[in-house]
């Protein structure tokens, strides 16, 4: 199997201040890695470099082979990235998994029926009309799941998913991402014992400051 | 002489085709400044067009098309400023100040009798000219082209410009865009509303609307129907009073918002 994720020396900074330094890092396709370490250490950093929403100040990354962001690959940020009352139905959300650089002004009918099979895989078949505002919690970070699913991705990302669930919240995440066979997840948790039946290796970000970042098979 | 009487002549259509075409810009490229939480960059760009203005009548020349311009380089700069220091609020109120303290200067420096600055303050939909129709329209026209052919990406980018990115979409280029367009759009509606008012089209019909549509498309078509209703509904009430259409129609907005209020806040359950 070949490598999903390639990270070479890569480093980066916030106004001068270094959040990650001299990073290296190798993730096989297939594998499901847990990115814990405590707040500051550069978790969700080191996620948005691997979905191409941040670029590295130096070194390189490799996804799939390609410079971020990959097409294959579908990105979980963390609920706030959303804007709040925004005019749009949580079908709506769904299809922006289906938006790529290109021109267009519709959805064809093929596209919002994958969009409402990646709703129904989520349990959110019925809300579809919905405003994403009336959804609960749980039921938001599912759709955030549905819009990243909806692309077929190679390659998942998640940004603190279970942030904010309640323990059935955290069932219903795990049990939809349990049935994601083949494609390679790297999530970024504090939580680790919801996701560790699911996690085949973890990497272990050390505290702020420090530059330790080691990944490790999961026991 | 009644409303129905006047819409016989020339300037009277054009007054209303003038507010028609706000009304578009103000429900496309409005909605588009109202989800992105542009209102006070707009605000800013009305209010620095007055050196444009002054520019167009210190040199001699036309004002719409000068206003063009120097509120597209406006948006320009304002748009490297943001990408290169950051998101601050202040460029906003440097960039609104500088553009009406050049402005007032040139208008002060400018030879002859001092020009009727009222049409440009508060509006005055009945003394557009024929060629300023038509360039507005023009303009207007690509814009709508520009927001019609990439629609889909428009819709990310508004909801959520962190996953647009992850998903390859030129993020910085449509902001830049979008900050040209909203130029585009104030010089439009500053016909109608002058650049004192302007920022109440762009942001009462679309505060109507908002919270209730579930789609930005659906967003768009109906501020740009309620902004026309609002037009319509200002110029009737100006003839009727004897006004500046600019005024009334604001006003027409401002009542309709407060039933609105009325209406969420009483309303039965």
């Amino acid at each position: 199997m070949g490598s999903a994720i390639v990270l070479r020396d890569v480093g980066f900074a916030y106004d001068g201040q270094m959040v990650l330094q001299h990073c290296h890092l190798d993730i096989e396709e297939g594998a499901f890695v847990l990115v814990t370490g405590p707040n500051g250490s550069g978790k969700s950093t080191l996620l948005k470099l691997i979905a191409g929403v941040l670029c590295p100040d130096c070194g390189e990354i490799l996804i799939l082979g390609q410079p971020p962001p990959h097409p294959g690959m579908g990105y979980v940020p963390q609920y706030a990235s959303l804007r709040a009352n925004h005019p749009v139905s949580v079908l709506g959300v769904v299809l922006m998994g289906l938006t790529t650089p290109s021109l267009g002004c519709h959805y064809s009918a093929r596209e919002r029926e994958r969009a409402h099979r990646a709703l129904m895989a989520v349990g959110l078949a019925e809300m579809a009309q919905r405003r994403p505002d009336a959804l609960s919690g749980g039921q938001r970070q599912r759709l955030l799941l549905a819009r990243a699913l909806v692309s077929e991705p190679r390659l998942l990302v998640l940004d603190e998913p279970s942030a904010s669930l309640d323990h059935e919240g955290r069932q219903a995440l795990t049990t939809i991402l349990g049935r994601q066979h083949g494609i390679t997840v790297v999530l970024a948790t504090h939580d680790t014992t919801t996701f560790a039946a699911l996690a085949t290796q973890v990497l272990a970000m050390g505290h702020p400051g420090e530059q330790a970042m080691a990944l490790h098979q999961a026991s | 002489m009644s409303t129905w009487e006047l819409m016989h002549h020339g300037f009277m259509q054009r007054a209303l085709a003038g507010a028609l075409l706000a009304s578009l810009a103000c429900g496309v490229i409005g909605s588009l400044i109202v989800v992105n939480r542009m209102l006070f960059v707009s605000g800013a760009l009305s209010h620095a067009s007055y050196g444009g203005i002054g520019l167009a009548l210190f040199l001699g020349w036309p004002v719409m098309p000068v206003l063009y311009g120097f509120t597209s380089v406006m948006a320009v700069g304002l748009w490297r400023l943001r990408r290169r220091y950051g998101d601050d609020e202040a460029w906003l109120g440097a960039m609104w100040s500088a553009g009406m303290g050049l402005g007032a200067i040139l208008v002060q420096l400018t030879p002859g009798y001092a020009p009727d600055l009222g049409g440009y303050l508060f509006g005055n939909l009945m003394t557009i000219s024929p060629a300023d129709m038509w360039l507005s329209s023009s303009i207007l026209l690509l814009g709508l082209l520009i927001i019609a052919g990439g629609y889909r990406m428009w819709a990310l980018f508004s909801a959520d410009p962190q996953y647009a990115q992850s998903r390859g979409l030129p993020v910085a280029a449509l902001e830049g865009v979008l900050l040209v367009l909203s130029a585009w759009a104030i010089v439009v509606v500053l016909q109608v509303a002058g650049l004192l008012l302007a920022m109440a089209l762009f942001s009462i019909p679309a505060l109507l609307v908002h919270h209730r549509a579930r789609s930005l498309g659906t967003m768009m078509v109906l501020t740009a129907l309620l902004n026309a209703a609002c037009s319509l509904g200002g110029l009737w009430l100006a003839v009727w009073l004897d006004v500046s259409p600019g005024p009334a129609i604001v006003s027409v907005a401002c009542f309709l918002l407060i039933v609105d209020l009325l209406w969420r806040r009483y309303r039965p359950h």
